[in-house]
């Protein structure tokens, strides 16, 4: 007799939605921009990669994050390690607060997203601060609206592929 | 295969902290040593190549659809402004041969002896010199016709500055405005001699050693005076812009604005005529 709750039709292997997210959005987020829009530009990459580790907790961990956060260290010519070091505490603080839930419905993750952008926004802002770079305080902000409403989007798309 | 229960548990602390220390050793390494970096960098950035080649797609795509959804009746509009222009460009196009004849018949007329006493050559501004605090312009003119270090240069409005080298076929003129340049002058209605020095700014010169007491007046012409072995007299130098006796030495201040376009011009004339103490055959006694 089958287990009726099983639903393993919905277990789909991952790993090809994951490389295939992670590209879209290193397109998307060196798609060019004029100057005012691009201020604005969400977060996808970060979006993705937090969709997948609180998703997909078992294909993507620290090192996912971190992979990613060096590639979009080179694709935007950041400071390398910048993007990575930000992704990696934002995953591993996102994990061990919600160790204790079985399940994360989608208003979870909309708030948890919102906190990681504005956490990711904060330390690179201090980054910038440190490594005396130069940058617009009013322009820094811009992502953290465009990211939360491009979230749900993201999640909608990628839901298939959730646990 | 049912999927782990327990999936979510807390990523180890372990992988974290290496992961942590790996980003801070990047970093560190990014900021004091980026010339380690760098190679990995380009290597990876022609790996990047499909990504940006595929983010600007869309840019060019709609380019080309751009291109393509013309309709007959954008394109018929594109066409008559074209011919307008066409032919406006071919109306301006025979005015410019004229023109172009009249220059000739004008330069012809210039090389003429009748205007300016002595032979002159005309010569055109091909530089500048490479150093902006010097005001020195090149000329397509050398020792291949006859020019030599000291001849005057001129412009259709006066004393341009003077041949300071020459090479077979440019020569160097450093201009009236040059910080190292001094010429005697005369003033127009008194007469009286003074000296006027370049100040390293293209519209002015100032008038050097006139004494607090000399009557010159705003708006004064000022002439080579032919003294020292330089300029030939009677060539406009310029014109007195401002006279400021109220400064507390015995000289006045005075400056002047050059009458030639030392910023401009493209077309300089030499002079082959001596200086007066030249002409004057007993000015040495």
């Amino acid at each position: 007799m089958p287990i009726a709750k099983l639903r393993s039709e919905n277990h789909r292997d991952p790993l090809i939605a994951i490389i295939v997210s992670v590209i879209i959005c290193s397109v998307l987020i060196v798609y060019p921009l004029s100057y005012a829009i691009s201020g604005a530009r969400p977060l996808f990459m970060l979006l993705v990669v937090l969709f997948w580790t609180m998703c997909q907790p078992t294909w993507c961990g620290i090192w996912f994050a971190f992979a990613t956060g060096i590639f979009t260290d080179l694709l935007v010519d950041a400071p390398l390690g910048m993007n990575a070091l930000t992704f990696v505490i934002i995953t591993f603080i996102a994990r061990f607060l919600t160790r204790e839930r079985r399940i994360l419905t989608f208003a979870n993750l909309w708030v948890i997203s919102f906190l990681a952008v504005l956490a990711h926004l904060v330390m690179i802002w201090m980054v910038q601060i440190m490594g005396g770079l130069q940058f617009s305080i009013a322009r820094h902000w811009q992502p953290l609206v465009s990211s939360v409403l491009v979230f749900p989007v993201i999640y909608f798309v990628l839901r298939k592929w959730r646990i | 295969m049912q999927t782990n229960l327990f999936s979510r548990q807390p990523p180890s602390f372990r992988s974290f902290i290496i992961a942590v220390i790996t980003c801070l050793v990047v970093l560190f390494f990014n900021w004091r040593i980026p010339h380690v970096i760098q190679p990995a960098r380009d290597v990876l950035y022609a790996a990047y190549n499909p990504i940006y080649a595929l983010a600007s797609y869309p840019v060019l795509s709609r380019e080309w659809l751009n291109q393509q959804t013309k309709s007959e009746a954008q394109l018929r509009r594109e066409n008559t402004a074209m011919q307008a222009e066409l032919l406006q460009a071919q109306v301006r196009l025979q005015k410019l041969s004229e023109l172009s004849a009249e220059n000739t018949r004008l330069r012809g007329l210039l090389d003429t002896p009748l205007i300016i006493d002595g032979r002159m050559e005309i010569a055109e501004v091909i530089g500048t010199d490479a150093d902006p605090l010097r005001h020195i312009i090149v000329i397509n003119r050398g020792a291949s016709s006859q020019l030599k270090v000291g001849q005057t240069v001129l412009d259709d409005k006066g004393i341009m500055g003077q041949i300071i080298n020459v090479y077979p076929h440019s020569s160097r003129i450093m201009l009236l405005s040059d910080k190292e340049h001094s010429l005697s002058v005369r003033l127009e209605h008194t007469g009286m001699r003074a000296i006027v020095t370049g100040t390293g700014d293209l519209g002015h010169l100032k008038m050097e050693y006139v004494p607090t007491s000399a009557n010159i007046k705003v708006g004064e012409k000022v002439y080579s005076s032919g003294l020292g072995a330089h300029f030939p007299a009677g060539y406009l130098v310029g014109t007195v812009s401002k006279v400021n006796r109220h400064n507390t030495g015995e000289f006045a201040k005075i400056e002047v604005i050059p009458a030639a376009l030392l910023a401009g011009g493209h077309h300089v004339v030499v002079l082959f005529s001596d200086s007066l103490a030249m002409e004057q055959p007993y000015a040495n006694r």
